[in-house]
């Protein structure tokens, strides 16, 4: 399956361009935005890796075949958390344990992923990874699952609260300037750039914002209008016009998450605005197939599948009594039309 | 508001009579008096200038027909209804009861036919609502001391059963046992008892009369209102007779007899508000035989000739309107054969009752004759859009509004138009729209269940007139009325009813008022 | 006497109860019924229902004092292109308010409807591209697609006697779950590549004019008639006005409520196959939130939520009105934030004025 390809592609990715930087040392390579080319640095570690993290990095580590985990899985009808989960159960299978997916539905708030971890305690898992809707609403799972000793290890979001064993997320406001960076480049530092957001109650919807407006703010003559699309490609569909027609100067679209960018580009072909300049984010198969027709300039990639396999590792070196980093980025990178066959395998 | 010239009191402002011998004075005191006490509905005087009096230690029954106007009483007694003109004085003090909660706290309760228990609390929980005992600062309930006194409050009435029994569970006359204990508790001194005895058993009745007997030794008045007039006579120390919305007489129950009591009831002059036609009955229409509808309807026979008023008499409860939707097909039987023009049908539904030239013109005209946002014409279309002259599945707005502006014409309904809506028309016009409906159906067999219910006198006279129109065009027409005299004056036979049962067949010209009460509400088997 | 029904039928024209037959003797001239009957037809007397008017002429006034409004603050709302943009964005919500318009008429609610335009956006996407449909049997099934969820709405309404509330807020779930384990979670991107033309549902103009505008416009002649001109459309308000009445009249009312429903489906299948094309891709996450939307849409346009009174017209009007302020106030780039309070205010208003014209 595609899937799985892709799984191996992001984590060699990853594992080339060494975004685990673990223990507070995250953000050492934020000068240089990498390509996440697989073949950038062929089989070359960076020296700011320390063994701990070689371990981390190589290979599946082996685990107690009693070993329960549970997947707290979010928005289940989202490609980077299917993928995601699909990284956890296949390295929960390869490391030796075994792992339950409990899905929350994209329907229900954080009460019920709430319900959900207390009833994981119940059942005595001994170790749950964590994706959460809500990084606040969801500490009293946490703490719940702090009182019955049950370790918790959290992806993608960090909780506001509760003690977590590590925290394995993609720096998602670096990831979101580096998006910045390409349009302003494209640009030539000026003009009017549209900032379809993402859920603005979500915190990776404030820190993709804050990263796009971090890398434009630098630039004077470069005008960001702020539109809020809830992740939703329907939303983006009628601001996008909306915005055209109140701003026909708009030159670049940056989207926080791929839909929306496809929904901005749909409109822009249709009313011949083919120049416009539009990155998306998340690398999903069709953001990533739009870079490779020209339709976005570029596409920001996150490594879920990364996310999973070092989560599930990390967990299971935790349980076999190991230290682990207390953060590890899980890496993110720019494709473009140069690069993008690499990682579209369909 | 009355209109006596002191003020009257105010729930607010009321406060308990002084501490003492409240209820214990000599018989002849008053504890309730009303005064010229008069209300009015569009179209109808319900009250008229009635005076009555209460006092400790009696049970007064109330007795009169049907609309009499007892109802209305009960409810101006207990807050529902205000009077248009009148006064009721407490202790001799005027007072407005301005509404249920005031009665109240007046200590005026009443239990009404259909009972304001919460289902799914438990006795105690319903014979102390919204008065609580409270126990500490926080005013936390003090559920042990709630359902002590409840526990009490049930004994001193003879129950014995769990006041942790959810109410749902219990039965009719324990039921109102609760709604007896929850007065007590509100430390009623006029406690009202609508019907107490209409839905229970004979030893359940038994039981209420030995607590109003207990009550009233006690020192409290009890307003008892009965149908039966065996039961009134029995408990009643005095009794007043409504008709018309009067008091016709206050009397002492010893000096009187359940023969004069209806005679009471009934005593007015067949006026000519009924133009009778008689016609001369042809084929057999509808033959019923033995229907049955469990608990409600048993073993009932009859059928109705072309031409032929059928009149059905007797007491609300007694079946009268379930006989019409067991026919139409509203509810289901459980056993019977229905026979239309001599040959046996099933009727399952409405659809069906239609189809076979049915209709019924229900008794309550506005949940269930007509559907009131809609215009005129919509509700007239609404039975028979196959009876438009239009394409099939299709009824044009044009269609519809020229059957009803024939219809308009033809019933003179007063209307601005056959688009007005039918909410905007007076009672007797909706009654004549619900009847328009039925004529384009073409039907044949009509129920008039309440056919002049809340409708204006001379309205009425219309709506006798359509009848006996259908009657000369060979309809048969069934016709349900708790109005006696209408029943009399239009009915070619009439039929009594009781207890689901038809008890007795009268010739509609020789039957007299006196005759259909006594069946009607088991007088005397014999009269 | 029925066998005189033949002839009756056409007497009526003539007598209020010509219908009883002639089986009467003598058949005297009545006081209370005139046998003949004024020939020459009457005019219509009151015209329309003075109510509905006054109603949709209230939407209609707060759109277009709305508009002068925002025309004041961004002058480029007026320019003909962004009317088009209003009108486009607008269709999908009134194509799904003029199906929840019926269902609301008969005091009913889909919530479903959002999870519905899901499933026909994933029947699409199923049959094209894993199937290899062509677009005109795709699109059909989608449409059929949608309709069978509204029928199964409606088959558990009647025969189940649930309220439609609940049955609906279960049916949402199921819908959305449906369309999510049919694609894994994932949207196909890439429709029209696949399937030729199928951009003529969502992104081609015809004639000037953008094709949902044409489909909403279709479903809005094809309402409207049913409304006034069939017995659905009578018993729909009938229904909703008094359905006991409307039982005693003899009317199916489960055949008519599931026949509502499904209508209902079907639009949401409509509304599907449009988002489809605009997106040019099929996502199991479209439609998210739409049936709030649509109830808005049908509320500020005057139905009651009670049932029995209301118009397909003021459905429109309420999608436009809906539309207008988010056009408005994304062009003068107020946040999404502010817009929600907006149009929020907007639902409670419309309705507010409308108790207090029925009071009045």
């Amino acid at each position: 399956m595609t899937m799985k390809r892709r799984t191996f592609v992001g984590l060699s990715a990853a594992l080339a361009a060494s975004p685990f930087l673990g223990r507070g040392v995250s953000g050492a390579q934020d000068d240089d935005p990498i390509d996440a080319s697989p073949a950038a640095t062929p089989g070359g570690t960076p020296a700011a890796l320390s063994a701990d993290d070689l371990k981390v990095l190589y290979g599946p580590v082996q685990g107690n075949s009693a070993y329960r985990l549970v997947f707290m899985q979010v928005f289940p009808d989202n490609p980077f958390w299917t993928t995601l989960k699909d990284a956890v159960v296949a390295r929960a299978a390869e490391n030796g344990v075994t792992v339950e997916v409990i899905a929350l539905p994209t329907t229900s708030g954080v009460a019920e992923q709430v319900s959900q971890m207390e009833n994981a305690v119940t059942q005595q898992y001994d170790g749950i990874i964590l994706g959460t809707v809500d990084a606040a609403g969801i500490i009293p799972g946490i703490t719940t699952a702090n009182a019955a000793g049950i370790p918790v290890l959290a992806v993608d979001t960090a909780p506001s609260g509760g003690e977590i064993i590590s925290l394995v997320q993609t720096d998602n406001a670096l990831a979101a300037s580096r998006g910045g960076d390409v349009i302003a480049e494209a640009i030539g530092g000026a003009g009017k750039v549209l900032n379809l957001q993402g859920d603005l109650a979500n915190l990776n919807g404030q820190l993709r914002n804050e990263g796009l407006h971090r890398s434009l703010e630098a630039f004077p003559d470069i005008e960001i209008i702020d539109q809020n699309t809830h992740w939703q490609a329907t939303e983006a569909l009628a601001i996008t016009e909306n915005i055209l027609t109140s701003d026909p100067d708009l030159v670049a679209i940056f989207a926080a998450n791929d839909p929306p960018a496809l929904a901005a580009l749909e409109v822009c072909r249709a009313q011949g605005r083919d120049d416009m300049v539009i990155v998306g984010f998340d690398g999903t198969r069709d953001g990533l197939q739009a870079v490779k027709d020209g339709g976005l300039i570029a596409n920001i990639l996150q490594f879920p599948d990364v996310m999973g396999i070092i989560g599930v590792d990390l967990m299971v070196r935790h349980l076999n009594g190991e230290e682990i980093p207390a953060t590890v980025d899980s890496g993110s990178g720019v494709v473009t039309a140069d690069n993008v066959d690499e990682y579209l395998t369909v | 508001m009355p209109s006596s010239g002191g003020r009257s009191i105010m729930v607010d402002e009321w406060s308990p009579p002084s501490p003492g011998p409240a209820g214990n004075g000599a018989l002849g005191d008053r504890i309730l008096t009303l005064d010229g006490i008069t209300k009015r509905f569009p179209g109808v005087v319900a009250l008229d200038n009635v005076s009555f009096d209460l006092r400790p230690g009696e049970v007064h029954v109330l007795v009169g027909e049907n609309g009499a106007g007892k109802s209305t009483l009960v409810k101006i007694l207990s807050g529902i209804y205000q009077p248009d003109a009148g006064e009721i004085r407490l202790d001799d003090r005027p007072v407005t009861l301005a509404s249920p909660h005031a009665a109240q706290v007046m200590g005026i309760s009443t239990v009404h036919q259909e009972l304001n228990l919460i289902p799914h609390l438990d006795a105690a929980r319903n014979i102390y609502l919204g008065r609580e005992p409270l126990r500490g600062a926080l005013g936390i309930i003090d559920w042990p001391a709630v359902y002590a006194g409840a526990s009490a409050q049930l004994a001193a009435l003879g129950m014995t059963f769990d006041p942790r029994t959810r109410v749902r569970r219990l039965g009719v006359a324990m039921q109102q046992m609760t709604e007896i204990a929850k007065a007590l508790v509100a430390q009623a001194r006029v406690l009202i008892l609508d019907e107490p005895t209409a839905a229970i058993t004979a030893e359940e009745s038994e039981q209420i009369f030995r607590i109003t007997d207990h009550l009233k030794r006690q020192g409290a008045a009890i307003v008892f209102i009965s149908h039966h007039l065996e039961d009134a006579t029995r408990i009643g120390d005095r009794v007043t007779v409504f008709r018309d919305g009067r008091n016709v007489a206050t009397l002492p129950m010893a000096d009187t007899s359940p023969r004069e009591l209806i005679r009471l009831m009934v005593g007015r002059e067949l006026t000519q508000q009924f133009p009778k036609t008689t016609v001369e009955p042809g084929a057999v229409a509808l033959k019923v035989s033995g229907l049955t509808r469990r608990g409600v309807l048993h073993d009932v026979s009859f059928e109705v000739r072309r031409g032929e008023l059928l009149g059905i008499a007797g007491l609300v409860g007694a079946g009268r309107t379930e006989i019409a939707r067991a026919i139409f097909g509203i509810d289901p039987i459980d056993g019977g054969t229905i026979e239309i023009k001599g040959r046996p049908v099933v009727i399952r539904d409405p659809a069906s009752a239609i189809k076979r030239g049915i209709a019924l013109l229900p008794e309550d005209r506005k949940q269930q004759g007509l559907v009131l946002p809609l215009s005129v014409g919509d509700n007239i279309a609404m039975a028979a859009p196959g009876r438009l002259p239009s394409p099939p599945g299709l009824v044009p707005p044009s269609r519809r509004r020229r059957a009803a502006e024939r219809f308009i014409a033809a019933l003179r309904i007063k209307t601005p138009g056959a688009s007005q809506r039918v909410i905007n028309l007076s009672g007797g016009n909706q009654q004549k729209v619900v009847l328009a409906k039925w004529l384009l159906t073409e039907a044949d067999i009509f129920f008039f269940d309440e056919p002049t219910r809340g409708i204006d006198v001379g309205a009425k006279v219309e709506v006798y007139r359509l009848m006996n129109d259908l009657l000369v065009r060979g309809a048969a027409i069934v016709m349900i009325s708790s109005e006696l005299p209408e029943v009399l004056g239009m009915s070619d036979r009439i039929l009594v009813m009781r207890g689901g049962r038809i008890v007795a067949e009268l010739d509609g010209p020789g039957a007299t008022q006196e005759q259909v009460m006594t069946h009607a509400a088991g007088g005397g088997e014999a009269a | 006497m029925r066998a005189v029904r033949g002839t009756a039928a056409r007497a009526v024209a003539t007598d209020a109860v010509e219908g009883l037959g002639s089986g009467s003797p003598g058949r005297p001239e009545m006081p209370g019924l005139p046998g003949g009957f004024d020939p020459a037809p009457r005019r219509r007397f009151g015209g329309v229902d003075l109510g509905t008017v006054s109603q949709t002429m209230g939407s209609l006034l707060s759109l277009v004092i709305l508009s002068l409004g925002i025309w004041i603050a961004e002058p480029v709302f007026m320019s003909d292109n962004n009317w088009i943009n209003i009108a486009r964005q607008a269709s999908f919500n009134a194509i799904l308010g003029m199906g929840m318009t019926f269902v609301i008429l008969t005091g009913g609610v889909d919530l479903s409807v959002g999870s519905i335009v899901a499933v026909s956006s994933v029947t699409g996407g199923l049959l094209i591209f894993d199937y290899g449909w062509n677009m005109w049997p795709a699109v059909l099934a989608m449409v059929a697609a949608g309709g069978l969820c509204g029928l199964f709405n409606g088959v558990i309404v009647t025969l189940g006697k649930i309220p439609p509330f609940i049955v609906t807020l279960g049916t949402m779930q199921i819908f959305r779950g449906i369309a999510l384990q049919l694609t894994n979670g994932s949207p196909r991107a890439g429709i029209r590549e696949s399937a030729p033309n199928f951009d003529i549902w969502g992104t081609r103009n015809f004639w000037g004019v953008p094709s949902p505008v044409i489909i909403a416009a279709v479903v809005f002649v094809a309402g409207y008639l049913i409304l006034r001109y069939t017995r659905l459309g009578l018993y729909t308000y009938a229904i909703g006005g008094n359905e006991q009445a409307t039982r005693f009249s003899g009317v199916h009312i489960d055949r008519y409520k599931l026949t509502v429903y499904t209508l209902m489906g079907v639009t949401a299948g409509i509304a599907g196959v449009m988002i489809t094309s605009r997106l040019n891709s099929s996502q199991p996450t479209v439609g998210n939130g739409a049936e709030l939307d649509a109830i808005a849409a049908v509320v500020i346009g005057g139905t009651s939520l009670f049932g029995g009174e209301g118009t397909i017209v003021g459905t429109i009007i309420g999608a436009l009105l809906m539309a207008v302020i988010r056009n408005g106030l994304t062009l003068m780039h107020v946040s999404a934030f502010y817009q929600q309070i907006v149009i929020g205010s907007v639902i409670i208003l419309a309705v507010l004025i409308d108790r207090l014209r029925r009071r009045g």
